[in-house]
């Protein structure tokens, strides 16, 4: 078990929420014998959470390809799947008229957000990096070649 | 600063003297300098051989021993990994693991990995990772180099 600290104390509060608000489905299920559109889309959006996450996380295998196209290539492939289980969901139950609109919004809001804010810092970093790299290296061969004049 | 050459046939090692009053940029530049070419003794298959820090890529702390990989070939060092560091740390060599130094002049280019760790790609095309706790650290001392070669332009 880790020690809680400023640097895990969100991760800490976010996975907490996370067991509570999982624990309250599943006793309402048994208990109350409750399973609606509330608990649905909670755990819908755990899954499209799980997803994102995961897709996002997989950047560093594109790093050979421009930043805006790994960026639209992950949300097509993203979107592409929230509409097949929107899709799929309509076999089960009736489908709200704006259901495929509002699930567009519901995933393409916070998915701009979060990524705008994931991919500017990591690849920000990277850049500046290989920045300061470059520069020492050009500044150590400028240096070496001195040395042999 | 005045600077003499003598050439002595009959001494059993080349060294260098440096005087000073008191220890300046210029002076600072020097150790530096010398530094790099500062060897020390690292043992493979029972020799030991003379290297030069610089030529060292990473160092890695394996059953208690601390290693130094070049390019190709690998010692082992009597050093504790943070007395090496002590030493050394002017060469460029910054820690990116509880049990792992880099040769920062070393280093070709940086990849974001998983979990927001960096990989580290070697001029030998190693890879290496640098752990998210030293991080920071690693940034802070690439940054400072950049400075440092900046200043002595």
């Amino acid at each position: 078990m880790k020690i809680i600290d400023r640097h895990n104390f969100w991760s800490v509060v976010c996975i907490v929420f996370t067991l509570l608000l999982f624990g309250k489905i599943l006793l309402e299920l048994i208990v109350q014998d409750v399973f609606g559109n509330y608990q649905t889309n909670i755990l819908l959006m755990f899954g499209f959470s799980l997803l994102a996450t995961f897709v996002l996380s997989q950047h560093y295998r594109f790093q050979k390809y421009p930043l805006l196209v790994v960026i639209l290539g992950q949300y097509i492939l993203l979107i592409g799947i929230v509409m097949l289980i929107t899709w799929i969901g309509g076999w089960f139950g009736e489908l709200h008229e704006e259901a495929y609109w509002d699930m567009f919004l519901s995933f393409t809001i916070p998915y701009v957000i979060g990524v705008i804010i994931y991919y500017v810092a990591v690849f920000h970093e990277v850049k500046s990096a290989n920045c300061a790299l470059k520069e020492i290296k050009e500044h150590k061969s400028r240096a070496e070649g001195k040395r042999e004049i | 600063m005045k600077i003499q050459y003598q050439r002595e046939p009959f001494l059993e090692e080349d060294y260098v003297e440096v005087h000073y009053r008191e220890e300046s940029e210029g002076i600072k530049t020097i150790r530096d300098f010398f530094t790099a070419f500062q060897s020390i003794t690292g043992k493979k298959e029972n020799d030991i051989y003379k290297i030069h820090p610089e030529s060292i890529y990473y160092l890695e702390v394996v059953d208690r021993k601390l290693f130094a990989y070049q390019e190709k070939e690998v010692y082992q060092l009597e050093y504790s990994l943070q007395h090496f560091l002590d030493c050394f740390e002017n060469c460029g060599f910054v820690r990116i693991g509880k049990s792992t130094a880099v040769n920062l002049y070393r280093v070709n280019q940086v990849k974001a990995d998983l979990n927001m760790r960096l990989r580290l790609l070697m001029d030998n095309g190693e890879i290496l990772i640098l752990n998210r706790t030293y991080k920071k650290s690693f940034l802070d001392a690439l940054y400072h180099i950049r400075e440092v070669c900046y200043e002595n332009h």
